[in-house]
């Protein structure tokens, strides 16, 4: 049995958050894998953490994931709250177990898994530094330039007057 | 007065023509220095130009959704691209297609399959990359290389994709057998363990992130006798009753407790190709042990039909459980006043 997530926990360079902005709501969901044996397998699911941002859209529904299946999904609906703020982060889990079938003598195995994920707010995105953001140095360059060369026309234009005045005396 | 005018008039203009034209120099002097201009050194230049073939251009790559894993095996995943070579799609040789991410090697497709052309300079390539089920969750990048009859080459880097965590194992023998075991026998082990867990997902498992829940073996003809979950001990090695050890020390077997998940001292189950059944590389071998056998207990077959079988649990949690955890509005004044 294989349970499949989007969203995870983990190392901040590893995690994987649900962005949500507050009052937001996001539909997600979850696979169930039955690729190796071959019998069919009943799993049932349930929301053990963060009861107030996420709820199981199926309820409390059994799962039955045919052997060589891998896209059984369980969908959830993560709300985030309408008073939450930048950078909040509410945490949700997830288990999911098979269900028991009838048994008789020996001692078996079942499985279960727990998955978890956070749901975040995300910080308004910081200004990028664009091609273009260097425009401000790129203005103040030409100003000066069209200074150095104006004072340069001027004197010029002095000397040239000048000389054509001491010329004509 | 008019000359002035005129060179002022002339001087200006020469000014905000340089101001408009846009010029590369090594410098204003550069004209005189020695080395720029003169005599040729040599006589002879040999000239090779090639000019048949222009480099092939990646216009198209597929936008790939999240992807997942298949449980103990390989996923193939499919996208499709679009490659453009101006002196015509004749000329385009091979795409390649590569999947890369940190920590992992390269999952690679070295001829994607050409299904169509178009507009005489344009073919479209469908490319087939398989991921294997120990190929981490995260971001993953797409890098296509063309390559001409030239040998001219192209890559492109600008795609990447999520692939998703899956968490998964498998585990064997399905049932556990004990020998037969006299009232207030101690210490009896499996005659059938180890359990085998083998990792079938992308995500390791750490330790303590293994976990039983026990149920009692209840006696299938006297149901008011039975084998307790407490009595029973899982450890990670065997030989002189290493799994029934439970003194913390190197063997460190976990005593189970009836229907509450106990995590497992010791046992963890790497993320990796299992398949090379050493025990260690994504798989953690189990043995089990009863402790003590009640002395009331008489001769009858003891089995989890009653109670329902022993679950084991794979738990996937960060390292930073509870961080950032949203703490309660602090109320202002005019808040508590409405309140009351």
């Amino acid at each position: 049995m294989g349970v499949t997530s989007f969203y995870w926990t983990g190392t901040p360079a590893d995690e994987k958050p649900l962005y949500l902005n507050p009052g937001a709501s996001s539909e997600i969901y979850f696979e169930l894998q039955n690729m190796v044996g071959d019998s069919p397998v009943s799993m049932r699911a349930a929301v053990i953490e963060g009861k107030n941002v996420a709820e199981l859209i199926d309820g409390d529904k059994v799962y039955e994931v045919p052997a060589g299946t891998k896209d059984v999904r369980v969908p959830v609906k993560v709300t985030m709250p309408l008073d939450a703020k930048q950078g909040d982060r509410f945490r949700v889990g997830l288990s999911f177990a098979t269900v028991s079938r009838d048994a008789s003598g020996g001692f078996s195995f079942g499985s279960a898994f727990e998955k978890y994920f956070d749901v975040v707010v995300p910080s308004p995105k910081p200004v990028e530094a664009s091609a273009g953001s260097d425009s401000t140095g790129d203005r103040l360059r030409f100003i000066y330039l069209l200074l150095i060369g104006i004072v340069i026309i001027v004197v010029v234009v002095i000397v040239v007057y000048k000389r054509r005045n001491g010329r004509s005396r | 007065m008019s000359d002035n005018t005129g060179l002022l008039f002339v001087v200006c203009l020469v000014f905000v023509l340089m101001l408009f034209v846009s010029s590369v120099s090594g410098g204003w002097f550069d004209f005189f220095k020695r080395g720029i201009t003169g005599k040729a050194t040599e006589g002879n230049v040999g000239l090779n130009i090639t000019i048949s073939s222009n480099r092939p251009n990646i216009t198209f790559v597929g936008m790939l959704p999240a992807q997942s894993i298949t449980e103990n095996g390989a996923a193939s995943v499919i996208f499709n691209v679009t490659v453009n070579d101006s002196d015509g799609f004749g000329n385009i040789q091979t795409v390649t297609a590569r999947f890369n991410r940190t920590g992992e090697g390269i999952r690679q497709n070295s001829s994607c399959v050409q299904l169509n052309t178009f507009a005489t300079t344009n073919a479209n390539y469908s490319c087939t990359v398989q991921l294997w089920y120990f190929d981490l969750s995260g971001d993953w990048g797409i890098n296509i290389t063309a390559n001409d009859t030239s040998g001219l080459v192209t890559a492109n880097l600008t795609t990447n994709f999520t692939l998703g965590q899956t968490s998964g194992f498998v585990l064997g023998p399905s049932n556990l057998t004990f020998p037969s075991i006299a009232p207030a026998a101690a210490n009896q082990t499996a005659t059938n363990d180890p359990l085998l867990l083998n990792n079938t997902g992308n995500k390791p498992i750490t330790v303590g992130n293994i976990q039983v829940n026990a149920t009692s073996l209840i006696g299938e003809s006297d149901t008011s006798k039975g084998i307790y979950a407490g009595n029973f001990t899982i450890g990670t090695t065997t030989g002189s009753s290493g799994e029934c050890d439970i003194s913390g020390g190197v063997n460190n077997a976990t005593r189970m407790s009836r229907g509450l998940f106990t995590g497992l001292n010791l046992s963890n189950m790497s993320q990796g190709n299992h398949s090379a059944n050493d025990g260690v590389t994504g798989q953690e071998q189990l043995y089990l042990c009863i402790l003590q056998v009640g002395a009331e207990l008489s001769s009858q077959s003891y089995s989890y039909a009653a109670e329902g079988y022993w679950t084991i649990k794979i738990l996937v949690v960060g390292l930073i459980a509870g961080k950032g955890r949203r703490k309660k509005k602090k109320q202002t004044p005019r808040e508590l006043h409405r309140s009351y």
